[in-house]
């Protein structure tokens, strides 16, 4: 990604090889096994030979959250397990996508009660809704072309804020992260070696 | 489901209600009445709704309902109604004469009769409810009460189906709880139901000591309703989180929708909610 | 340096065996955080286990993290409004947890339902029964590590769904069961469709047995391993086929027969070792004798008459003369709108869940709204045991006596 990235101008070829990226990036949405409730069973059916829905759309489950870039909530979330699911949220890798999965998971369901939250949206932020009580397995298809529709307008950030803006984005991450290391005694990296200024096309460029 | 098959099978309203639809058309020779389908026999005489009839005419209506059915097409079964309109309900045997919990007189079961024996004074009440007898104890005692149930060779209950409780605010005023233990004996295949009455604030013994199968069920009581019991070995909430300090659901003054909503800490932006603010 | 003194930290190599034993016990044991997210915990089970080395010493589950209240809820509902949220407690088997329930309250209004509601709500039971067995293998296979397994089972239990969306329209949440028995006919097709499974599965059941009952892996991996004695089975109040695995013989269908099941002839699988390969065992005669009950049901139904028995205040009025009579139209409209007042009184009513006993206990205060509803859910107190089984086995066996048991924590934490 960093090899191309930004050595043209905003052109055609830039916006193919977005599409490119994104055809890819939802051709094989690996999603999180994370099934809390009934509707854990229908994800389950599924992924079962009747609906395949693994081998068919590319989507495999993982059990780690660091290898997963699509989170399912499949199922009721309760306040016990809220900061659970944020914390799982959290540990996924960008790009990364939620699909809400049933009626518990969109808006608490039939379960208005003390214990359960009123929706994952509370707690994360989510894509794609989709309802039914459980959904049947191909209610849980339709979400997921409606979420593969969405990842193919993925935009990365150089094209739409143009390629200055980015480069300022990546100069000012740079900068949090030589801060977070001062302190400690990690080898830090020269600031000149081998990064080049931002009109400077040496090889391999750093991103 | 389409009209049209039910069209077609008018002369057929057996197959018509088969397929779940409703004929639609409905011509003098096609009068329900007349031809009782294989799914639903329908009742003959319809008496007036619930409301309307008070209980000292039961005998009157059964009378009128056979005048009635005398008048009409005696070809048309006549369906003998196990229960009386006016709800008073005729209980079905089954559910009385099934035997399972043992003999439905408080003199001669013979769990009462043991308990009455060797902890006089302990047995509140007997009270017998369809085929279930409940024995109300005194609730210190309650753990030997279990204890004698479950050694007595005649009795054997070994096995503890359920053990909850009940929060009586609405029904009388003092004790508030009442712990309820469900017994059932592999051997003798009977059950039995034991009623504690507990205050608040009163602790309860634990059945731990007798039946293992307490320890969870125990806690979990203790999370949904606030009862403490004496020596419990490891009384923590179960269900709710370990430091829930809003009270104890299941108690009748706790608003179903519960007191706080949930906020995540470091989401300034949950998706917003249309609508209105949550009542209790 | 003194051996009682041993400081971990210093030392950059391994330690000798009898070193460690010297090692205080904080140092020597590690407490593993088996959390919610899990593949192999079946939901959202939480087990923090205390290990020394490879060998567990101690285990504590933490469940939770499904509590939805639904027995608050039963209190704010009308007694037949609250049927949809039992599917819910126990969701592989929701006939079942129906069925529970709707006698519960059938007791405690003193009516039984129709002899061929009875026969057709004992089929449907049954198929459950083989459902949640369908689903219990496929985990149970599939954490022990027969990956293949779960694909045929599951592919089994689509027939089921199939045949449970024809009847009442749903899969998995069904709300089949009605106060009375069944207030929408029997489809045409549905007969057929029951006897095709019949046909198909013992041969589908021939694979499963082929694939793992003589399977060295498999024996390895769950002969010998999570042991109950007879005792502590009765002393946890295990039921089902925890229960029936370690010898004791008690099967509500055939204590307390409920329903039809005096009039149908079965047996009841007994193990011998109470360990994980004779609960297996236990389970797939059960299934099989689920097959042998549906078909004499089949054979005993009547192929006539009614579904729901309409001359009781409790039961909801026939459908078609709903739509045709005003008297009916007006019953219906109270009944759904108002309910009916449930006399006053408690009850409890269990039957023969498939993984275990599920008790429903309703106190009524004469309204039309329970006092209080109690499910006693088969695998909460199952779940009790688990500590009690893995206490000196290995860690790789967790997953086995986690699915051994056969949680689903919908129904653990209600």
């Amino acid at each position: 990604m960093g090899l191309i990235d930004n050595r043209f101008e905003k052109n055609v070829l830039t916006t193919s090889v977005d599409w490119v990226f994104n055809w890819a990036r939802r051709s094989s949405l690996w999603w999180l096994q994370f099934g809390l409730a009934c509707c854990a069973i229908e994800m389950i059916a599924a992924s079962m030979p009747r609906y395949d829905l693994s081998e068919r759309f590319g989507m495999l489950y993982r059990a780690t959250p660091r290898q997963a870039d699509l989170m399912i909530v499949a199922g009721t979330v309760t306040k016990k397990m809220a900061p659970v699911v944020r914390t799982l949220y959290e540990q996924m890798a960008d790009p990364k996508w939620v699909l809400s999965m049933g009626s518990c998971a969109n808006v608490g369901g039939p379960f208005d009660t003390y214990a359960v939250v009123q929706g994952v949206d509370q707690v994360v932020p989510v894509d794609c809704y989709v309802p039914g009580c459980p959904p049947i397995p191909e209610g849980l298809y339709y979400g997921i072309l409606e979420l593969q529709n969405k990842v193919i307008k993925f935009e990365t950030f150089a094209k739409r804020y143009g390629r200055d803006e980015a480069e300022r984005e990546r100069e000012r991450d740079r900068q949090v992260a030589r801060s977070a290391i001062a302190g400690t005694d990690a080898m830090i990296v020269s600031q000149s070696a081998g990064f080049g200024e931002p009109s400077d096309n040496s090889f391999p460029r750093a991103s | 489901m389409s009209q049209d098959p039910a069209k077609k099978e008018q002369n057929t309203p057996e197959e018509a209600t088969a397929t779940g639809v409703e004929s639609t058309v409905v011509g003098p020779k096609d009068d329900p009445a007349d031809k009782p389908t294989t799914d639903n026999q329908r009742m003959h005489v319809e008496a007036s709704p619930a409301s309307e009839i008070s209980d000292a005419d039961e005998a009157d209506s059964a009378e009128a309902r056979a005048q009635l059915a005398a008048m009409s097409d005696p070809s048309i079964p006549v369906i003998e109604p196990a229960h009386d309109m006016t709800g008073v309900q005729i209980i079905d045997p089954v559910w009385v004469h099934s035997g399972y919990w043992g003999p439905l007189d408080e003199n001669i079961h013979p769990a009462v009769v043991a308990i009455r024996s060797a902890f006089p004074g302990v047995v509140k009440e007997v009270t017998i409810f369809r085929d279930e007898v409940t024995i109300h104890v005194v609730a210190e005692r309650l753990a030997e009460v279990a204890l004698l149930l479950r050694d007595d060779d005649a009795l054997a209950y070994s096995h503890v189906s359920d053990l909850t409780a009940v929060d009586m605010l609405g029904l009388r005023r003092s004790p508030r709880f009442d712990v309820v233990v469900t017994l059932y004996s592999v051997k003798h295949r009977k059950r039995l139901r034991l009623k504690a009455a507990v205050e608040e604030g009163q602790r309860c013994p634990t059945l731990t000591g007798v039946y293992k199968a307490a320890g969870w069920l125990e806690r979990e009581t203790y999370d949904m309703f606030g009862i403490i019991f004496d020596g419990h070995p490891d009384l923590r909430r179960m269900l709710l989180p370990e430091d829930w300090d809003e009270g104890h659901p299941l108690r009748k003054d706790y608003p179903i929708r519960g007191y706080k909503q949930y906020v995540q800490p470091g989401y300034e932006n949950p998706a917003p909610r249309i609508r209105e603010p949550r009542r209790p | 340096m003194s051996a009682t003194e041993l400081d971990i930290q210093q030392s950059y190599g391994t330690l000798d065996v009898e070193e460690e034993r010297q090692l205080s016990e904080s140092k020597r044991q590690l407490v593993l955080n088996m959390g919610p997210q899990h593949p192999s915990t079946h939901g959202v089970l939480r087990v923090v286990v205390t290990m020394e080395g490879e060998t567990i010493v101690g285990s504590d589950p933490i469940i939770g993290y499904l509590h939805r209240g639904v027995e608050k809820i039963g209190e704010t509902r009308r007694y037949s409004q609250f049927t949809p949220w039992t599917d819910r407690t126990d969701y592989v088997a929701a006939p079942q947890n129906n069925l529970g329930y709707i006698l519960a309250v059938e007791k405690l209004v003193g009516i039984t339902a129709t002899e061929r509601a009875q026969y057709w709500r004992v089929i449907m039971a049954e198929l459950s029964r083989i459902a949640s067995h369908l689903v219990w293998l496929g985990t149970h296979a599939l954490d022990i590590g027969a990956l293949s397994m779960s694909l045929f089972c599951f592919r089994e239990r689509e027939l089921i769904l199939d045949i449970f969306e024809k009847f009442c329209g749903a899969r998995l949440t069904t709300n089949m069961m009605e106060i009375g028995g069944f207030s929408r006919p029997i489809p045409p097709g549905l007969v057929e469709m029951v006897e095709s499974f019949l046909k198909i599965f013992p041969e589908m059941q021939q694979e499963y047995v082929d694939l793992l009952s003589a399977n060295p892996i498999w024996l390895a991996r769950t002969r010998g391993v999570g042991v109950i004695e007879p005792q502590a089975a009765l002393d946890y109040g295990l039921t089902g086929a925890c229960l029936r695995g370690s010898g004791i013989n008690y099967d509500i269908r055939k204590a307390q027969p409920y329903l039809i099941y005096d009039r149908i002839d079965f047996e009841v699988p007994i193990g011998t070792r109470g360990d994980v390969y004779d609960r297996y065992l236990v389970r797939m005669e059960e299934m099989r004798q689920s097959l042998r009950i549906i078909r004499q049901c089949l054979d005993q139904v009547p192929t006539d008459g009614p579904l729901m028995r309409h001359d009781s205040n409790y039961c909801i009025p026939p459908h078609d003369t709903v739509l045709r009579t005003a008297e009916d139209m007006q019953r219906h409209f109270v009944w759904v709108v108002k309910g009916f007042n449930a006399p006053k009184g408690e009850v409890y009513v269990a039957i023969e869940h498939s993984k275990g006993e599920l008790g429903h206990y309703i106190v009524s205060d004469g309204s039309a709204v329970p006092y209080r509803l109690r499910i006693r859910t088969p695998d909460f107190v199952n779940l009790q045991v688990l500590p009690h089984m893995a206490q000196g086995s290995m860690l790789a066996d967790m997953v086995a006596l986690i699915g051994t048991i056969d949680i689903v924590l919908g129904s653990v934490d209600r």
